[in-house]
């Protein structure tokens, strides 16, 4: 069989697994071009010269920040591709028994990422190209003038941007995947599912210590950034404290998913007519076992979730409060669609690292689930706990960072209050109804590919 | 006595279209209440796939397979589950025991899918453990324990719910042989005084000398079956080897 059949084939039958790869890289190349292509959307528009210019301004400023984004959705390509890679282990392995060079293995994962890329690629710039003609409109309202000629805009500029820019991670995840092919033992691939894990257990004193230091981390990051907070933007001096509060902040968070599995799970386990129902001992052990090193990740989600909900409700505040002023009309929409852009890439981020997390999850435990389907647990109990197991993940980072908003917004207000009236509440209900989509979102298409898998 | 298992005309016919393979050509058999009955056959014999039948994971092609006088092949999916749990113990050859949980857990988790009265739970688990000697490992992880352990572990966690019938399927594959007849003592123990029922499948004639009963299978077919009544075990044993010769060398 030749290199093109076999990769073919090969996603042909992985499309499931391939699901959150696709879905992450077509919804990232759709916001990167409708972004790019801020310029060339105002064609259709009345634009006075003016007006034209601070367009112009705020698509140079987007230009620039893609080129951080384009990192970020790189970053994210080569995590969601190093989870496919881990998958098929044992694929791979076989093809290597039956006397395929690493060499050859190589080619057919090139063209693999090849095909994924150029059709993830192709969608994301078609979706990208009809959600950027609602912009345009959204844009002509912010600039309050008419769209007199609507035409179907393609904007070549970026669409280029768009596939050179992701063309450059795909080349990362084709480098990524020679170096790990070529650095793996035939042995460790086909082994690769026979491994049992050792256990950390952290003795319960200890996590409960570490909980009531991470709440008074947490309890003192706040109170400073509250009562000192914008101080720090302005006066030198107190600058010292906003940092102390933010590291406080990030390793108060750490230790929070750090100790919380060791400490939640303890106190459930007490409670037994919570413990011995159903599957629940085994819910609760598979969050506390993962937990210990899963927190890395909660923590990370974590951060992106707080500064994702607070820049795009701060950003939306911030704008309605300039829009009034007329001179400040491109200030205002430059910060709205700066902080739109930022904050849905980051939540983007974050489903996507918790979907890639929990699937790798579900498939490592395939065996545990068909077990407990031959001692007798019903498909509907397995679905439940691992629905419970998923909720847990996604949910508790969101809480805490919904915890960090709250200040932060708080503070941030007490800021722009000295620019203008704000309504911040109203804007963070936009916040929350994007978060409500793409996260949720990602959350039933993780949830239902778990469930697939351990069926 | 009464019968636990009855198994009628069982066949089981693999693929389609030229090219098919009966794993089980019209088998039968009865197992009593507490009675522990060894199946032995060579590799590809078929006793593989009767395990499997008659533990409702794989569906037979025709025949019947009556556990406490309910007709399993005519049940649906959701019944299934129900009926594994309920009527059924399993204990496999690698253990199966699940490595987040410790012996405790894994036992109670057997009760907690049955949905039995939480308050039950603890009781139940330990009686079971002091019975067959695991109750000072109860909070140890699979991980610590040894294969003869991890076997009991299994073993208890099969029989806690009280089922019907116990299927084990090569229990003392991957033990030693001084585990292998501690398990085996144990299994005695359980039919004895704890009035189990157990359809063992075993490659090792030790393993089996220990049964009231051994069903030989050919072709998935009923071959021969050899009771053990007052014959002492080195005696039962030494007929199983007969057998075994007549039924072809490695037919183990």
């Amino acid at each position: 069989m030749n290199i093109f059949t076999l990769a073919f084939r090969n996603v042909r039958k992985s499309f499931r697994d391939y699901g959150i790869y696709f879905l992450t890289i077509m919804i990232g190349v759709a916001l990167f071009y409708i972004f790019n292509s801020l310029e060339s959307q105002s064609v259709m528009m009345d634009l006075t010269q003016d007006s034209r210019l601070a367009l112009l301004g705020i698509s140079q400023d987007m230009n620039m920040l893609s080129g951080f984004v384009a990192a970020i959705l790189g970053f994210l390509i080569v995590y969601a591709n190093a989870f496919l890679i881990r998958r098929r282990k044992k694929e791979l392995g076989i093809y290597m028994l039956l006397g395929m060079k690493k060499g050859k293995i190589s080619a057919v994962l090139l063209v693999e990422t090849f095909l994924v890329g150029l059709v993830s690629l192709a969608i994301g710039i078609l979706l990208g190209v009809f959600l950027s003609q609602g912009m345009a409109l959204i844009t002509a309202k912010l600039f309050s003038v008419s769209v007199s000629h609507f035409a179907f805009v393609f904007s070549a500029d970026a669409a280029r941007t768009s596939v050179l820019d992701f063309g450059v991670a795909f080349v990362v995840v084709v480098l990524f995947n020679v170096i790990n092919i070529n650095r793996q033992k035939l042995l460790n691939l086909i082994n690769a599912e026979k491994r049992t894990q050792q256990f950390h257990k952290i003795p319960m004193a200890v996590s409960i210590l570490l909980f009531i230091l991470s709440a008074i981390m947490l309890g003192v990051a706040y109170h400073i950034m509250l009562t000192n907070g914008f101080a720090g933007f302005f006066d030198e001096s107190k600058r010292v404290m906003q940092l102390i509060s933010v590291i406080l902040g990030v390793v108060g968070t750490m230790l929070f998913f750090f100790s919380l599995s060791g400490f939640l799970l303890r106190l459930i386990s007490k409670i037994k007519g919570v413990y011995f129902k159903g599957l629940n001992i085994f819910t609760l052990k598979q969050l506390s076992s993962k937990m210990h090193t899963a927190f890395l990740s909660q923590t990370f989600v974590c951060l992106m979730l707080f500064l994702s909900i607070s820049g795009i409700s701060v950003g939306n505040a911030l704008s309605s409060a300039l829009r009034d002023n007329p001179r400040e009309t491109t200030a205002s929409i430059g910060i709205a669609y700066m902080s739109f852009y930022i904050g849905m890439v980051f939540l983007l981020t974050c489903a996507s690292v918790l979907a890639i997390t929990q699937l790798s999850e579900a498939s490592d435990n395939q065996a545990r689930y068909k077990l407990l389907g031959k001692l007798g647990a019903p498909a509907k109990m397995l679905s439940k706990s691992l629905f419970t197991q998923i909720l847990v993940y996604f949910l508790l980072p969101l809480v805490l960072a919904i915890a960090h908003s709250f200040v932060g917004i708080k503070v941030m207000c007490m800021l722009i209050d000295l620019l203008g009236d704000l309504n911040i509440f109203a804007t963070s209900i936009t916040a929350g109804g994007m978060l409500v989509l793409l996260y949720g979102g990602y959350f039933l298409v993780t949830y239902l590919n778990a469930r697939k898998m351990i069926r | 006595m009464r019968e636990i298992l009855q198994v009628r005309d069982l066949e089981k016919i693999y693929g389609g279209r030229g090219s098919v393979t009966k794993a089980l050509n019209g088998i039968s058999f009865d197992v009593d209440k507490g009675e522990y009955v060894g199946v032995m056959g060579a590799s590809g014999s078929g006793k593989t796939t009767l395990l499997n039948c008659i533990s409702t994971i794989d569906n037979a092609t025709s025949g019947s397979i009556h556990i406490e006088n309910v007709d399993i092949t005519t049940l649906r999916s959701g019944q299934l589950s129900d009926f594994r749990c309920r009527k059924l113990g399993f204990i496999f050859q690698d253990y199966n025991l699940l490595d987040t949980l410790t012996a405790f857990e894994n036992i109670a988790l057997a009760l907690t899918i049955a949905k039995v009265s939480t308050r039950d739970v603890t009781r139940r688990v330990r009686v079971i453990a002091e019975n067959l000697g695991i109750a000072d490992i109860l909070n140890k992880y699979p991980i610590q324990m040894s294969g003869g352990q991890r076997q009991r572990v299994a073993s208890a966690r099969a029989i806690v719910t009280n089922p019907a019938l116990v299927l084990a399927d090569e229990p003392t594959g991957a033990l030693d042989s001084k585990s292998s007849q501690a398990l085996l003592e144990s299994f005695r123990a359980m039919v004895k005084e704890l009035q189990s029922t157990i359809l063992m499948v075993t490659h090792d004639p030790f393993s089996a000398s220990y049964a009231d009963r051994i069903l030989f299978i050919r072709d998935g077919r009923l071959f021969t079956e050899l009771i053990r009544g007052r014959d002492s075990r080195r005696v039962f044993f030494d007929k199983i080897m007969e057998v075994m010769t007549v039924l072809g060398g490695e037919a183990a």
